[in-house]
């Protein structure tokens, strides 16, 4: 008996969305976060041979292309933003600081550890058991990670305490 | 109070999860099925290959193949004859020899009744038994001679 190989852009509409709220939850820039997903997918259909169904379902295999490219594009910036902190003068940091608080302004302001739980956990919405293989982790340690991420959160949003964004900007809030 | 904590953030986080709009859903999934044209391409190449196959199968069993096969060198005959240059003579009429027609209606081979028909070749070399010549041979042959139909009558007398 012959085995059809299943595609796993099939849904591409309900994966685009969920990749995207993955992405989107990872990186700050919207823009950044755009050109990600599209590498992503472009990459996925060049690939699209190699999908295993036997070793994951299909979100599990696009958040591995997303996560590769995250990092590529996250080592880019790092290079990039090396030779930009110096030029950002003090009025930026000013009006940057009375923009308003957002939640996804504190999730980007926790570590990326954190926020990958976070994009997995509520972003595509994995249980926390399907984390922990994701991670190669235990899934104890999946809860109590992401217990720490969602009080780090809490007191962000509840205190209003100033936060660290990825880029090294201090930002205030309003909330 | 942990589990107030996941109830509240784990709610909010889900609810405002980010959303893409319409058009970059609709941007992205066209660029994946355009791919996916393409791939159809190969899959029209395969069928069109398979009814080619069943084609000369059906071709094969109806005993067409021999006919099928002998066409090109036909064709080629004629279009070589067709295109060789005779200005002095008479084009030859072509005539295919091998086919049914030809062979219930085309020309029979002739029974030589000995009389001769021009063809034995030059007629000097012919015996003329009433001249008293022999012939480049011995005897007179028999059948050479309608003036003597030897042993058996064969119509001349």
């Amino acid at each position: 008996m012959i085995k059809r190989r299943r595609d796993p852009l099939a849904e591409v509409e309900s994966l685009i969305s969920d990749v995207y709220a993955y992405v989107a939850y990872r990186v700050p820039n919207h823009a950044d976060a755009e050109e990600i997903i599209s590498a992503v997918f472009e990459r996925a259909v060049r690939y699209r041979k190699t999908y295993d169904g036997s070793k994951g379902s299909p979100i599990a295999w696009l958040i591995g292309i997303a996560r590769t490219q995250i990092a590529e594009q996250q080592c880019q910036r790092h290079h990039a933003e090396l030779e930009l902190t110096e030029a950002v003068d003090d009025a930026d940091l000013e009006a940057s600081s009375l923009e308003r608080l957002t939640l996804h302004d504190a999730v980007r302001s926790l570590d990326d550890r954190s926020r990958e739980l976070i994009a997995l956990r509520y972003g595509i919405g994995l249980s926390t058991r399907e984390i922990a293989e994701e991670m190669c982790l235990e899934e104890n340690a999946v809860n109590v990670a992401l217990h720490r991420a969602r009080e780090r959160l809490r007191a962000i949003m509840t205190t209003g305490a100033s936060i660290e964004t990825p880029g090294g900007m201090r930002r205030g809030s309003t909330v | 109070m942990g589990r107030n904590v996941e109830d509240e953030i784990g709610h909010e986080l889900r609810e405002n999860r980010p959303v893409p709009t319409d058009e970059y859903v609709a941007s992205v999934a066209r660029s994946v099925r355009g791919h996916r044209r393409v791939r159809g391409a190969g899959r029209r190449l395969a069928v069109a290959a398979v009814l080619s196959v069943t084609a000369i199968v059906a071709l094969a069993a109806t005993g067409g193949m021999s006919q099928a096969s002998s066409a090109p060198q036909s064709v080629a005959k004629i279009v070589k004859t067709a295109f060789k240059s005779k200005p002095a003579k008479a084009q030859k009429v072509n005539r295919v020899s091998n086919s049914a027609a030809n062979n219930q209606y085309g020309e029979k081979p002739k029974c030589n009744s000995g009389r001769g028909n021009g063809s034995e070749g030059d007629p000097s070399q012919l015996i003329d038994p009433h001249a008293g010549g022999t012939g480049p041979g011995t005897y007179p042959t028999l059948d050479c001679d309608p003036g003597n139909s030897g042993g058996k009558n064969r119509g001349g007398d």
